[in-house]
């Protein structure tokens, strides 16, 4: 095996591919690392701008008091001009594989009017740049650690024929098996150790979790290993005597796996589970919202005292406008709509199922997932981001009727008792 | 002279043919291209279909209005879905992660939402396979695998040297070379441009996208056939050939396209879409805020509105106010919001800018460019888009307060309701799509890289083939 080692880092052009694939794995951890730390910096700087606005929110919209010793704020008005921020707070290895990450808005507005109107707003990222992929550690394990491989085991048996050396060595092999082994091994060790060791410095210099990190090493090594394993196979087969017919045949594995399996199984995937395009839901929202303008106040009315019987006894609605009512609609369109939200959510947890199945046959798929679990930056993990943005939701509604129920306003001690996102447990 | 060159193009065609593998490789590739087109057309049917509804939705749910106090109408707000290019089979560009849908209502600038990259699973972060992708990516690495050992081959074997004591002069050698390569390619690539020219004939300025799409392709795959050449001239040994090109194909097709929009992206990164809209409403602030009646921008509009009616009060004006103040009040928010959308827009300039300053590296870049301008699926048509629905939602809103002012009586502003005829006749332009000329500059970039690529590896063909 040292002698293995020492043989293969003689080789100047073997040198140069390692050094290259390090660099690249230095550079994929750094760009994740820039992207994760520039978003936690804007979730920072929102955080603390809110606490400000808020108190800013008050000196604004507060009014003097019926006594006129405390100044008091309307709860309706609350309702409608307060934004409340929500945060999608990365996690200690996001960097390793930003996922949908780049595309999820990471600091967006919340306020009390109805939820669906306002949990899809766009971000303001590049599209071009979203479009090209990001250059973090699951693209280049996916994508360039098998290339590497191929580099340096297409030719195990060819190279030696090609020095003319081949016969000479398997005369004097005792184990063939031992020997061949050997060579394959020394290499998938270097492969290995280029993306594995920018990891541990990595993870060293930022002083990270050893749990996902030794999840992270396990699934670079059998990823390739398992690359390893099939250059070898390839390489050392009876008559693999044509180095050039091994590269052209491990390259084209490697497009069937890295680029053809996974569109087509996409387009599978979608064909099977087909999503109700987001618009709809928006348009029906609005439907809802602004129809409830034209009808009898107790269309309204009716059915939400039947979710919130408590406010039932509160002084009815008379005249022509009335914040219970207009939060009460705005509140029952989200309800409408539930069955719509729950059966989209539905398909994106299929969709999500099938795709975990087929990661067991795509190894390629495998380890994206994998690494997009440990960075929690897939699809489940942006659903679990809008139930909290809907628990939010819900709490804060809960925290604003009693005032605007009861027609109470707020005062300053009530103001700072509202809930905010990072309070309710919710990032 | 031409005939020689044409002579050796034969000869080689009729080597790649005995060959068989080089015949195999072709197959596969336009097999993949087929099924690039299905899933390509698949994505493009799926997107056109939601295009078609969304706008019919919106446009039945804005008619069926009833009758409404017009500010009710003007937060009722509208839907522009954005249209999409039939070349889009071809090039989806950006499709699936700008957003496709805005939503237009008074005194906000909504973003483009609904983009399927956010709910994508897992297998959406693997690149789209699609005709453009064929050219981009897949059709160097055939060509590469196909004939890297052109020269290479000739030189082991000694045919090249037998050649050149011939007679045959270098140039002559490397133009059939290069000719057999490219024809059958080109051929191709004229092959689908035709096929999609026939598919989508009535679609708006098909030719000239079609054009540069083809040209832009036929340059690049043109310069591809010359680094093979030419790598393979340099070459002592077939397995060196290989190594080198397929090296060269990973990073210009697929570590310098990503690395570079990454650089671009941590050295200018974007500010969130919340924060902007915090600041312009903080901004907003200090223009003037139409509550407050102590507000001197507020007080300044009022005086000139009663010296210009020659009235002394408000209750005294022949048209609403509460309308006028809402036509003011839009002028100012849509002010601010378009200055804050400059601004974004400014910030992803200069992520375009700084990767454009790079693209000498990767001419598979260059060509994206130019194929995601050419389906009209790149930023600047998106942004186009944003712009044209910005200046209908402004249009709309302006059209609304007129209304609210003229035909809404002041004494009973809040209980008046407008026939819903004037909602019907509203002015609401369909968007189009934006004309090729927005994408101009990122066009010419793309063309410039694209000719360097053919020079350099052109120049450096003509120096190796005429050494003896």
């Amino acid at each position: 095996m040292k002698y293995e080692l020492t043989l293969l880092l003689k080789q100047r052009s073997i040198i140069s591919l390692l050094l290259l694939s390090l660099l690249l794995t230095g550079f994929s951890l750094f760009n994740g690392w820039q992207n994760i730390s520039h978003i936690n910096a804007q979730i920072n700087h929102a955080q603390h701008e809110e606490t400000l606005r808020k108190q800013d929110f008050f000196i604004h919209h507060s009014h003097d008091g019926p006594s006129g010793t405390e100044r008091t704020v309307d709860a309706g008005e609350l309702g409608y001009y307060l934004f409340h921020t929500v945060y999608h707070t990365p996690g200690e290895w996001s960097f390793i594989a930003l996922g949908n990450r780049l595309v999820i808005p990471y600091v967006q507005r919340i306020r009390l009017l109805g939820l669906q109107g306002q949990l899809y707003d766009g971000e303001s990222h590049h599209p071009e740049y979203v479009m090209l992929g990001s250059f973090d550690y699951a693209f280049l394990l996916v994508f360039f650690a098998p290339l590497l491989c191929i580099a340096l085991t297409h030719d195990l048996k060819a190279s030696e024929q090609q020095a003319q050396r081949l016969l000479f060595l398997q005369s004097l092999m005792t184990t063939p098996r031992h020997f061949w082994g050997k060579r394959v091994l020394s290499r998938w060790l270097l492969i290995t150790l280029t993306f594995v060791l920018p990891v541990l410095l990595f993870a060293a210099i930022h002083t990270l979790s050893p749990e996902p990190l030794l999840r992270v090493v396990a699934i670079t090594a059998l990823y390739t290993f398992l690359w390893s394993v099939l250059c070898a196979a390839f390489s050392l087969r009876k008559r693999a005597l044509n180095a050039n017919f091994n590269a052209m045949l491990l390259t084209s594995i490697w497009l069937m796996l890295c680029v053809v399996l996974p569109n087509l199984s996409q387009l599978w995937l979608h064909d099977r589970y087909p999503l109700q395009d987001g618009s709809q839901i928006a348009l029906q929202h609005r439907q809802w919202v602004h129809s409830a303008w034209d009808l009898p106040k107790d269309d309204t009315l009716t059915p939400f005292y039947a979710l919130y019987p408590q406010w039932k006894d509160t002084p009815p609605v008379t005249g022509r406008f009335h914040w219970k009512w207009y939060f009460a609609f705005q509140h029952m369109a989200d309800v409408k709509l539930q069955p719509q939200v729950t059966a989209r959510e539905q398909t994106l947890r299929q969709r999500d199922q099938a795709t975990s199945l087929l990661a067991w046959v795509l190894p390629t798929v495998w380890v994206q997932r994998n690494l997009e679990e440990i960075a929690q930056s897939n699809v489940t993990h942006l659903l679990a981001h809008r139930t909290r943005i809907e628990r939010f939701h819900t709490v804060l509604r809960h925290a604003a009727y009693p005032f605007v129920f009861e027609e109470r306003p707020l005062t300053a001690q009530d103001f700072l008792h509202m809930p905010t996102f990072g309070s309710t447990g919710a990032d | 002279m031409i005939s020689l060159i044409w002579k050796i193009a034969c000869n080689e065609w009729r080597k790649l043919w005995h060959a068989r593998v080089p015949a195999l490789l072709l197959l596969v590739l336009v097999t993949l291209w087929a099924i690039a087109a299905l899933a390509a057309h698949h994505h493009w049917q799926d997107h056109a279909r939601t295009v078609a509804e969304v706008t019919a939705r919106s446009q039945h749910d804005w008619q069926s209005q009833p009758d409404r106090h017009p500010h009710r109408v003007s937060h009722y707000g509208d839907f522009v879905a954005k249209p999409v290019h039939p070349l889009s089979v071809i090039e989806p560009g950006i499709l699936d992660q700008s957003g496709h849908l805005v939503y237009l209502e008074a005194h906000r600038l909504n973003s483009a939402n609904f983009n399927p990259a956010t709910e994508a699973t897992t297998l959406g972060r693997f690149s789209l396979i699609t005709p453009a992708m064929i050219v981009q990516w897949w059709m160097p690495l055939f060509l590469i695998m196909i004939a890297y050992a052109t020269v290479t081959a000739d030189k082991i074997t000694g045919i090249l040297a037998f050649m050149r004591g011939n007679g045959t002069p270098g140039w002559a050698i490397a133009g059939g070379k290069w000719l057999a390569l490219f024809l059958p390619l080109f051929l191709l690539l004229c092959l689908q441009a035709l096929l999609t020219l026939a598919w989508s004939w009535h679609s708006e300025q098909l030719l000239p996208r079609m054009a540069i799409m083809l040209l832009a392709q036929a340059l690049y795959i043109a310069g591809w056939c010359l680094l093979v050449v030419t790598v393979s001239w340099f070459s002592r040994q077939l397995h060196s050939a290989l190594l080198v090109l397929l090296l060269c194909w990973v990073c210009v097709c697929i570590i310098f396209p990503r690395g570079l929009a990454n650089l671009a992206q941590i050295t200018h990164p974007t500010q969130p879409r919340a924060e902007a809209e915090y600041h312009a409403e903080d901004k907003l602030r200090t223009i003037g805020d139409s509550h407050n009646p102590d507000d001197p921008h507020f007080v300044a509009f009022k005086q000139s509105i009663l010296s210009k009616y020659h009235v002394s009060q408000v209750d005294d004006l022949p048209v609403n106010y509460q309308g006028l103040l809402m036509q003011e009040g839009e002028r100012l928010t849509t002010a601010v919001y378009r200055e804050q959308q400059a601004l974004h827009n400014a910030q992803l300039a200069k992520q375009n800018e700084s990767i454009r300053q790079w693209l000498w590296l990767t001419p598979a870049l260059a060509l994206q460019y130019i194929q995601m301008a050419g389906s009209g699926n790149d930023l600047p048509h998106h942004q186009d888009f944003v712009r044209q629905s910005e200046q209908r939602r402004y249009q709309l809103i302006q059209y609304l307060n007129q209304i609210h002012t003229f035909k809404v009586q002041q004494h009973d502003d809040k209980n008046t309701r407008v026939s819903a005829d004037f909602w019907k006749k509203a002015p609401r332009p369909p968007v189009a799509l934006a004309s090729l000329s927005v994408s101009q500059p990122s066009i010419i970039a793309g063309f410039l890289v694209l000719f360097g690529w053919l020079l350099l590896p052109g120049s450096l063909l003509f120096k190796v083939s005429h050494r003896l």
